[in-house]
């Protein structure tokens, strides 16, 4: 170790308080910035990399923003429904394979996805185990889900109760799980986080089929309990229906079988061309719009980033400021040090191993202020990431 | 060296010649001293009022300040022909310095203060650090190494700065009333440890002292208040 190293250290020991401090402040500094870095960064690349890989969405008219998202990342403001005949219409033109989405419900807090198999081969989903919930009353679920729910093929997933959307339900469903999909990739993605049916099993969850059968015999004993004389319903616990191969065959729409509801229609176009036609058709068609999501997600990432150009100004500010203050504080240092200075003049010392020694010391201060800075601003990038987890 | 008759044999580890200084401003002070010489092992003790000039002169003999005119040389290199840089580094190998107030780093222990011209600039030195452990043994702060200055007394931080002086093995030794802030038993133990040690390693010391009661311990005394006292101690 060289002198001025040496010196520089037992300075910052001696000073402990002083130097913490200031790796302290330096530190707090630079947490929000890097973390908001990392985050926009984080948030946009997964955004778009969704975006880029889904050609087409079509929806009801409205609001794109809630259509793409909602159709891309199950999130977000429900769009308005969008009857089945425009899937049997797209279905019709041959132009493309339309893969229906139906996602505004939940089941135990996580998104109830509807769809058709085509949408895991669409995704590149692969099972971890089980397969595709091809049969009324199944379910498959993410990775992240299986794990948040302790979910294994076999075990039930009870779809939530008082969603807006289930008009007519009595009862919430209760769905066997015949899949766990595998991690979608290397960062976490709206697949992980779902649950997938088949859009009848979603239909029904939603209270638009219904079998005239009474829900299951051991689900309704178990939430009455005797409390004096009266019977009382245990909130803690669901009355649920279930689907099972005896009653099956009693679940029925009322509704026509066309004006089921989706919330959108992902379509992956057969060619160029064929897209060409697709948007000049919805161009022009006033009960459905159809978008391209990564000029959607630029939009929103636009946003997203003009927003931030304000905070990088600030960010900008306030490093300004802190590397004036900073400034500040060592010239005071090395006034209070005055003496200790000119001892080491009066030595002998030279200037340059004197401004190595407080070169090596600031450095080790901002160094270690700004490794913490990045240490805490992955941190907290990673925990709001995960608390985005849908990104 | 050869202008010098007196020395012609052997030649002086400390010569002085027309030496004039004068402080910035109207009515800077004046210090004038025509010429001294000193040999190796020599003590000399510098003595005078306050303010006559004292820390003055010994700031000329260590290169921290710089002469208006006359020439400062120790064993025949002359101080005054180098620039700042180059008398910086001359100091920090060939002078040592004891100052009233110690000036010990109190960062550092005291075996890093002893070696503190060698961290900060002489580089890793297998000698200096037994010649460390040798000093800081014979002026008995040995056990005191790995303290800090704050954790041990007066007179023991004194022989720290003693140590640090004589570590690099110079041949001018400069003590600005070394002794100033001790107490009068103590003030004495160290007096002679310096002396003991810097003469034993042959090295010509310069003391600046108030205390008249010391000046016997001396080869030879310069009384700046004396106009004449240079020119009378050669
Ligand atoms: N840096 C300086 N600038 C101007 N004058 C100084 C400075 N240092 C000392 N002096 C003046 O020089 C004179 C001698 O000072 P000094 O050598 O410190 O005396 P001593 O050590 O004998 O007490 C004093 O009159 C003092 O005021
Ligand atoms: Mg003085």
């Amino acid at each position: 170790m060289s002198g001025p190293l040496l010196l520089a250290l037992r300075h910052l020991q001696h000073r402990r308080g002083t130097s913490l401090l200031l790796v302290a402040c330096l530190a707090l500094t630079g947490v929000l910035p890097i973390a908001v870095q990392l985050l926009v960064g984080a948030f946009s690349t997964r955004l778009r990399a969704r975006a880029l890989a889904t050609p087409l969405v079509v929806g009801a008219p409205g609001s794109r923003f809630d259509l793409v998202l909602n159709t891309l990342y199950f999130r977000g403001r429900v769009p308005r429904p969008l009857p089945m005949r425009e899937l049997d219409a797209l279905i019709g033109s041959g132009l493309g394979t339309p893969i229906p989405i139906l996602a505004r419900d939940t089941a135990q807090g996580l998104p109830l996805v509807g769809t058709t198999p085509d949408y895991f081969a669409f995704r590149g989903l692969r099972f971890a185990a089980g397969g595709m919930p091809l049969a009324v009353g199944e379910c498959a679920v993410g990775a992240e889900a299986a794990a948040r729910l302790q979910l294994t093929v076999g075990s039930r997933v009870i779809s939530d109760p008082g969603s807006l959307y289930a008009i007519e339900a009595g009862y919430p469903l209760r769905m066997r799980v015949v899949g766990v999909l595998a991690p979608a990739g290397s960062v976490s993605s709206p697949d992980d986080l779902a649950v997938f049916a088949s859009l009848q099993t979603v239909w029904i969850a939603e209270g638009l089929g219904h079998g005239h059968a009474p829900p299951a015999e051991q689900a309704s004993t178990a939430v009455l309990r005797a409390d004096g004389e009266n019977v009382v319903l245990d909130s803690s616990v669901f009355i649920y229906q279930e689907i099972t191969e005896q009653n099956a065959a009693s679940f029925h729409f009322h509704e026509d079988p066309a004006e089921l509801p989706l919330t959108g229609v992902i379509v992956m176009p057969r060619d160029t061309q064929s897209a060409t036609i697709l948007k000049g058709r919805y161009r022009v068609a006033d009960d459905a719009q159809m978008l391209v999501p990564a000029d959607v997600v630029d939009e929103i990432t636009g946003f997203v980033l003009r927003l931030k150009t304000f905070f990088d100004a600030n960010s900008a500010l306030v490093a300004v400021a802190t590397a004036a203050l900073l400034g500040l504080v060592i010239a005071l240092s090395i006034r209070v040090r005055q003496r200790e200075l000119q001892t080491l003049e009066r030595l002998g010392v030279s200037r340059g191993a004197v401004a190595r020694s407080i070169a090596w010391e600031y450095g080790i201060v901002c160094g270690l202020g700004a490794l913490a800075a990045l240490a805490l601003g992955l941190a907290l990038s990673r925990a709001v990431a995960v608390w985005w987890t849908w990104i | 060296m050869g202008a010098d008759p007196a020395a012609a044999g052997t030649p002086a580890r400390l010569a002085i010649d027309g030496l004039r200084f004068r402080y910035p401003g109207p009515d800077g002070f004046e210090l004038a001293l025509d010429e001294l010489r000193a040999t190796a092992g020599e003590t000399l003790v510098c003595i005078g009022p306050s303010g006559s000039g004292k820390t003055t002169l010994l700031h000329l003999l260590a290169g921290i300040l710089a002469p208006a005119a006359g020439r400062v040389r120790i064993d025949g290199d002359d101080l005054t022909a180098l620039g700042p840089a180059a008398r910086r580094r001359f100091r920090l190998q060939r002078i040592g310095l004891v100052f009233q107030e110690f000036e010990l780093l109190e960062h550092l222990t005291v075996r890093e203060n002893v070696l503190l011209p060698y961290l900060m600039g002489l580089g890793r030195d297998a000698a200096a650090a037994d010649r460390a452990g040798e000093l800081a043994a014979a002026t008995g702060i040995g056990h005191l190494l790995r303290r800090r200055p704050s954790r041990i007394s007066q007179g023991e931080r004194q022989r720290v700065a003693i140590c640090r002086a004589l570590c690099t093995a110079p041949a001018l030794v400069l003590a600005d009333e070394p002794t100033g802030n001790l107490d009068p038993r103590s003030a004495g133990q160290v007096l002679d440890l310096l002396l003991e040690q810097a003469t034993a390693r042959g090295a010509t010391v310069v003391t600046v002292t108030h205390d008249h009661a010391v000046l016997g311990r001396f080869d030879r005394v310069l009384d700046l208040a004396q106009p004449a006292a240079a020119g009378a101690l050669r």
